[in-house]
């Protein structure tokens, strides 16, 4: 572990975010330093870097600082993830059940334009909306089996 | 706090919007810095890493986009440009603070810079 890891250490133990994003601060601020330390001449390669942390900040109130920034933002997007494909699959029953209660099958399933228009709201609002592609391939995913589950098994009428 | 760090926090905002929509390029956080202080000929000097924190709010309220760039397996930065919506809210803050600026300065009895 080098003079930078451990500084950036410093500034991890102030946030308490998921791991993707916590990764992606750090290779940001990582990349700063590397770049300031680097812009530095006649230092050797410690000193240089400790002249940039210094230049950075206290790593407690920038870690605090991010945390603050960040916090929610990930359980936000992962709720929102799960709930949109139940909404979906809620329009999905209307459309997937005649009045009478019988269910249709895959081909009229598919040929029908709205069926279209949720399955791909379900995919497009998160892709368009959230920082993590994976919440919006996953919810896409959770949609997709509903709608299995709902053509594939009329008789739990759901 | 003193006034002119009062003044800087509240005007970092529009000043990295304007950095951004003026170069009409997007530009990674050590250069935006490297940037202000250069324009402002050292009175936009602050800690580093506060900017981050600030681009990463603007960023959340869709006033800039960030994107990664670097080869794989190199070291990758990370890229901010202006949204669409990033340059009407410049356009609310510069009038904004032209006509607090000219508000202030009648009630000071100076001249608007």
């Amino acid at each position: 572990m080098n003079d930078i890891d451990q500084w950036l250490d410093q500034i991890r133990v102030h946030m308490d975010l998921d791991s993707e994003t916590e990764h992606e601060i750090l290779a940001e601020i990582r990349d700063h330093l590397e770049e300031a330390a680097h812009e530095s001449q006649g230092l050797d390669r410690a000193d240089a870097l400790a002249q940039a942390a210094a230049r950075f900040g206290m790593e407690e109130e920038i870690g605090k600082a991010l945390q603050a920034t960040h916090i929610g933002q990930g359980t936000a997007e992962a709720v929102v993830a799960a709930a949109l494909p139940v909404v979906g699959a809620l329009i999905l029953r209307w459309l997937a059940f005649a009045p009478d209660g019988t269910a249709v099958g895959w081909p009229q399933l598919l040929s029908r334009p709205a069926f279209w228009i949720v399955a791909l709201a379900v995919l497009l609002i998160p892709i368009l909306k959230f920082e993590r592609w994976r919440y919006a391939l996953a919810a896409w995913a959770f949609f997709w089996m509903l709608t299995v589950l709902f053509v594939a098994l009329p008789s739990l009428r759901w | 706090m003193a006034l002119q760090e009062q003044i800087r926090k509240g005007t970092t905002e529009i000043i990295i919007l304007s950095l951004l929509a003026d170069l009409e390029r997007a530009m990674y956080g050590y250069e935006i810095i490297k940037e202000l202080e250069s324009r402002s000929e050292g009175f936009f000097e602050f800690k580093e890493g506060l900017i981050y924190p600030r681009l990463h709010e603007m960023e959340r309220q869709g006033l800039l986009r960030s994107e990664w760039r670097g080869k794989e397996g190199s070291r990758k930065r990370k890229f901010y440009a202006i949204t669409t919506e990033g340059r009407r809210q410049l356009a609310r803050d510069v009038e904004s603070w032209q006509a607090f600026a000219e508000n202030v300065s009648r009630l000071l009895g100076v001249e608007p810079a």
